[in-house]
């Protein structure tokens, strides 16, 4: 409970100063001052970059589309800033906007397949170049690494399988570690629908990924 | 008899409860639980809970292996888009917002599209000038072209109507005659040359080809 209480003031606080970087730049675009707005809001850039990519990760898995996606969200809200609103975190506020563009992509992704028939692979691996770069120098043994790897695409045929509502609330709240009430303001929907979304979406896990190895104690007889 | 009746409905009641929480909770109750954790619990699976080991260690088996799901999710996330993908990012970022903002700052006007306008005098006046010696170059050139030859036409019109032209003395045959002679010779250096050439692979060939000769004779 400590833990979690100290979880909260953290947060509250970063909201805070989420909200004062939000009202600087609000501030400055109300003065017309739009560069020295793009360069306050820099910081904000820094603080939510890595949580945003990898929200639009889990939703998009190729990496050309996540850059894409987050780039939108960020131009979006430096855009629309002054449409933000105090009583709602920044970081909700940013979260809605991200992960409606990801399910914007995603809606038009599913209308190009269904005309275009894909060329490769699209599960979102890098070229061989960057594949190679991005590789440390000391690695764990070749079975490890290839039962990693297993299990990571396990994982994501998994959550892909998922419907995209469940998809979004199983990130937020599992991934991310978001309560019930900040996903329902994320996805505009209410506490008790993000609950049987997740619902269903922990035993869909379950039922596809199976209980050999990722839910491995044994069960009661 | 009635007090019997009571006394055995309670007793049937008091096992159906005993049995209800003897027995493990289902796959769906877990769930619900570790759904449910951040708002209102159901009590009696709760309380079941409670005083069930077995169900407990399946509860944190469950939450364990979401817990698994998610560090394996952060390590998708780690190997797939490394540190200089998110600087990269970053600075993409960086520039659409500086040139957002620096299109917003300073609008750009594009003007609708119109015929040019016309030149203004003195605007570019070496443009001008070399347009105007091109013509004026071009006019001279002709006209000196024009002069020349009026002097020559009119310096050949008196020998030629003066003088009467000194017969030329005829070298060969007329010109008609010349042709028809070399026509024939032409046609007789083909026939001989056909005829003479036997190269092997069109023996067959000439055998079946008609004679210029013979043509001429079945025409006559």
């Amino acid at each position: 409970m400590a833990a979690q209480d100290v979880a909260s003031a953290g947060r509250q606080e970063r909201a805070a100063v989420d909200s004062q970087i939000a009202e600087e730049v609000s501030a400055l675009l109300d003065r017309g001052d739009r560069i020295a707005a793009g360069e306050y809001f820099a910081e904000i850039i820094e603080r939510h970059q890595r949580r945003a990519t990898r929200i639009a990760y889990y939703y998009l898995r190729d990496p050309a589309e996540v850059d894409e996606a987050v780039q939108d969200a960020f131009l979006k809200a430096f855009v629309n800033i002054q449409s933000f609103r105090e009583r709602l975190y920044f970081e909700l506020w940013f979260t809605r906007i991200l992960v409606n563009g990801c399910l914007d992509r995603l809606k038009s992704r599913a209308r190009r397949n269904r005309w275009i028939v894909p060329a490769g692979d699209a599960s979102g691996t890098c070229e061989p170049r960057e594949e190679l770069e991005r590789r440390p120098a000391l690695e764990p043994s070749p079975e490890t690494t290839l039962l990693h790897a297993e299990r990571r695409a396990e994982l994501l045929a998994a959550v892909d399988l998922l419907p995209a509502r469940q998809r979004a609330v199983v990130v937020l709240s599992q991934f991310e570690g978001h309560s019930t009430r900040d996903v329902a303001a994320m996805l505009d929907l209410t506490e008790a629908t993000v609950r049987v979304h997740l619902f269903r979406a922990i035993r869909s896990l379950r039922r596809i990924l199976g209980t050999e190895h990722w839910f491995s104690e044994k069960p009661a007889p | 008899m009635r007090t019997w009746f009571h006394w055995k409905v309670g007793k049937l009641l008091a096992f159906a409860w005993k049995r209800r929480e003897s027995r493990h909770l289902t796959e769906r109750e877990l769930v619900r639980i570790l759904v449910a954790a951040d708002g209102g619990n159901p009590a009696a699976a709760n309380a079941h809970l409670a005083g069930c080991a077995p169900c407990t260690a399946r509860v944190r088996a469950l939450q364990s292996g979401l817990d698994r799901i998610a560090a394996t999710a952060e390590d998708t996330f780690e190997e797939a888009v490394p540190a200089w993908r998110l600087v990269r990012q970053r600075r993409r970022i960086l520039r659409r917002i500086q040139l957002s903002a620096g299109r917003r700052g300073a609008a750009r006007i594009l003007r609708f599209p119109t015929p040019a306008p016309p030149a203004v005098a003195g605007a570019r006046p070496i443009r001008k000038w070399l347009s105007v010696a091109a013509a004026a170059g071009l006019l001279v050139t002709v006209g000196i072209g024009q002069a020349i030859d009026d002097r020559r036409q009119s310096a050949a019109r008196p020998s030629s109507a003066g003088a009467v032209a000194p017969s030329q003395p005829s070298i060969g045959p007329p010109v008609g005659q010349a042709q028809t002679v070399a026509d024939e010779q032409f046609m007789r250096e083909l026939e001989e040359a056909l005829t003479s050439s036997r190269v092997t692979p069109l023996v067959a060939l000439d055998e079946m080809t008609p004679r210029v000769r013979d043509v001429a004779i079945d025409i006559r």
